[in-house]
């Protein structure tokens, strides 16, 4: 009996085997049958099916297969939920396995680490000149490393600083305007006047008038080391791997005790204030685009404005931009369809349509004349800060440690935690730690 | 042994195994196989590579660079001596509540069935849950803490984001999640301890001390220790919490073991480094695991 147990037990192990060899092996005989009549091109965006974003996406993949023949483009949506999760989380595994798609969706300052791992293809090789230069220049720089181009966007952002114009008013600050009365570029503040201006709302106010989110996180690289760049400093050297001699240059340096000074004086709080220049509890507040409907909807009776980020040195003014980007895989058996593809999917249409949907800036050169919502300011100054002042973000393949030791260097500075300079010492020390690793 | 080697000549290997009790361990061999051991495995293998995460097939030997850096890295060496402060905060602390409260609560009445229930259910609520549910108590500006804190004219304090205050407060919710299970588990031993033991003891003239401490004590001691060893990997183990609250921070002072290796691996994209560090912790919860057994041995 037991005999019979036992031939019985590994005949259903087999079968069970066989049958799940037997139903891979079918779907692979498919898709070879397949692909010799359809070219298959698989997307990976990190953004859900519903939302504006996603939406254009899969509605670009839609027109790029109809304007194709035999062209079958798959929009796989995975959405990010955050540090190594859902998108991210996929998409390290695929690279692990050798199973990337042939476009992705990736965070423009990655775009360094994925070259430096030859992932991505050089769209430039396989896009005529003119498209390329359709794009706006700040676009393609964020999308390019070294010589070549990588991963574009039909839209970007550029952090606005908000302020409050009835109590720069109540404070007796005389706000700065051109002719027609707005707030332009070329009248920003420098590091002494914001400083000037904002101990006078600090004197009227009693409390920390400018709001900023000092806590370690990827918002210090992206909506705070303008501050180092307008001072014409740098994080990290050309190869992206020194920091010695960069992070503790002089012009870094400076505008690191910039930042101290606005802790130390009281300017800015220490600690996050949720809410604070919603409440009136700030004059002056660096946040996030998405701010502004925020502001709209939910405090109608707030009034606001924007004003030009504050730069140090005179010729180097700089402002936070950068979203994700798309980019084409050396995974692709048809790199030139697919760089196509990355090109359909970051048209104008799509910019349009970003604008329309999510207030995006376009990301094309032609569009601009014509945007609704940057036409005019307030926002136009959003505008004006992508596409006139610097972005010098670093190109680096140790990113994720820069960005790391940059709000380790903010939120030590702002928690007083040590010295600036053996706060930058210790940065340094774990830079470079992890820069000897590609050296 | 003869048994087992007897019926594995007369039926061979497989035969044997399909034969036998042993093909019942099988699902259970196979996921921890696949899912530890396996897993394990490749970890020792990576740790001494220099597998970065983005370059799979741009693997290098590089023998025990990782474990040499690791003893110079010292961040890696903060998360260790933050692992050991959770440790030391929450261990104690929830062994010795979580024995009190069953102890308050073992007697069956409507009053206990309700303060059970009631300390039971964060148990059963998401770590995430919990995390955000105290994060927002805790608030420096809106949290009801600080607002009862400011009304009795006290100054705010910000729980989260002082370097001197975080980990304890991290090190707070997790007692507080936490307790309830190893309440249940001594409460179910207390419920087995025969009253005949107490009742001897007050014919005897024992105080309360006295019972707890020769009675109550040496009746639950097997669940104590196992509510120790629990909780103190438990403890070690600790990343949810310190990754949804503060990140590691302020300045890495509530960074655990397991949090920097994540970060290693996932974040920087260093997984042979990454994977050192998981080895070195899996030997340290070994080692502890062998103390206390040995220590309980003894005893």
């Amino acid at each position: 009996m037991r005999k019979i147990v036992s031939l019985f037990m590994i005949f259903v192990l087999v079968f069970a085997l066989a049958a799940c060899s037997n139903s891979t092996n079918q779907v692979d005989s498919s898709k070879n049958a397949d692909s010799e009549e359809v070219k298959e091109l698989k997307v990976w965006v990190h953004v859900s099916a519903d939302e504006p974003e996603g939406l254009n996406y899969d509605l670009r993949a839609k027109e790029f297969e109809e304007a194709h023949e035999n062209v079958k483009v798959t929009v796989e949506h995975i959405v990010k939920t955050g540090e190594g999760s859902g998108y991210n989380d996929r998409l390290n595994a695929a690279i692990t396995t050798g199973d990337l798609p042939d476009v992705i969706t990736l965070e423009s300052v990655h775009t360094a680490s994925y070259v430096d791992s030859e992932l991505l293809l050089p769209l430039d090789e396989y896009l005529d000149q003119a498209t390329v230069d359709s794009y706006l220049d700040a676009i393609v720089k964020a999308g390019s490393v070294g010589d070549h181009l990588y991963a574009l966007q039909s839209f970007d952002l550029s952090s606005p600083v908000f302020f409050n114009p009835d109590l720069f008013k109540a404070a007796g600050i005389e706000i700065p305007a051109d002719e027609n009365g707005n707030w332009t570029l070329d009248l920003a503040w420098n590091y002494d006047e914001f400083l000037k201006n904002a101990k006078i709302l600090k004197d009227f106010m009693g409390q920390e008038p400018v709001h900023m989110f000092p806590d370690n996180s990827g918002w210090q690289m992206y909506a705070h080391s303008p501050i180092i760049f307008s001072n014409d400093g740098e994080l990290v050297g050309e190869n992206g791997l020194d920091t010695d001699g960069y992070l503790n240059s002089k012009n870094t340096m400076e505008a690191f005790k910039f930042m101290e000074t606005l802790f130390r004086e009281g300017i800015v709080s220490p600690t996050v204030r949720e809410n604070a220049f919603a409440l009136e509890k700030a004059a002056i507040s660096f946040e996030g685009p998405w701010m502004i409907d925020v502001l709209t909807k939910e405090y109608p009776d707030l009034n606001w404005s924007l004003m030009p980020y504050p730069f140090g040195k005179e010729g180097h003014q700089s402002a936070p931009h950068g979203s994700w980007y798309v980019a084409a895989t050396q995974a692709t058996k048809y790199p030139e369809l697919t760089s196509e593809l990355v090109a359909h999917l970051t048209n104008k249409d799509s910019a349009k349509a970003m604008e329309e949907a999510a207030g995006l800036i376009p990301g094309h050169e032609e569009l601009l004349a014509s945007s609704e919502k940057y036409s005019e300011y307030p926002r136009k100054l959003m505008l004006d800060q992508l596409v006139e002042t610097e972005h010098v973000k670093p190109k680096s393949p140790i990113f994720p440690v820069l960005e790391d030791v940059l709000g380790d260097i903010v939120e030590g500075i702002a928690l007083e935690t040590d010295s600036v300079e053996k706060l930058v010492e210790d940065a340094i020390e774990k830079a470079e730690r992890e820069a000897a690793r590609f050296k | 042994m003869n048994k087992i080697r007897r019926r594995i000549n007369k039926h061979g290997f497989l035969g044997f195994i399909l034969s036998s009790k042993c093909l019942f361990l099988l699902p259970a061999f196979i996921l921890i196989g696949v899912f530890v051991i396996y897993p394990l495995l490749l970890a020792v293998g990576y740790s001494f590579t220099d597998y970065y995460l983005l370059k799979p097939n741009d693997i290098s030997f590089v023998g025990f660079e990782n474990y040499t850096e690791i003893a110079q890295d010292k961040y890696a060496k903060q998360s260790f001596v933050n692992s050991t402060k959770y440790v030391i905060f929450i261990v104690p602390l929830q062994v010795a509540l979580s024995l009190f409260l069953a102890i308050l609560i073992a007697k069956k009445s409507k009053v206990n069935t309700f303060f059970r229930t009631a300390f039971f259910s964060p148990y059963i609520l998401s770590i995430i849950v919990v995390s955000l549910l105290w994060k927002n108590i805790l608030d420096p500006e809106l949290g009801i803490v600080n607002v009862f804190l400011a009304e009795l004219g006290f100054a705010k304090q910000e729980f989260f984001a002082n370097p001197d205050l975080a980990l304890q407060t991290i090190s707070f919710i997790i007692l507080w999640q936490g307790i309830s299970f190893q309440m249940l588990i001594i409460m179910a031993a207390l419920q087995e301890i025969p009253s005949s033991l107490y009742e001897a003891a007050d014919i005897e003239g024992a105080n309360a001390w006295q019972k707890f401490r020769y009675i109550t004590v040496p009746s639950i001691k097997d669940q104590l220790v196992f509510v120790l060893i629990v909780v103190t990997t438990g403890t070690f183990k600790i990343i949810i919490e310190p990754l949804v609250l503060t990140n590691g921070g302020p300045q890495g002072s509530t960074s655990s073991i397991l949090l920097y290796m994540f970060e290693q691996g996932t974040r920087y994209r260093q997984i042979g480094y990454s994977s050192a560090i998981t080895v070195v912790f899996a030997l340290l919860l070994i080692l502890i695991a062998f103390v206390q057994r040995k220590l309980v041995k003894e005893e």
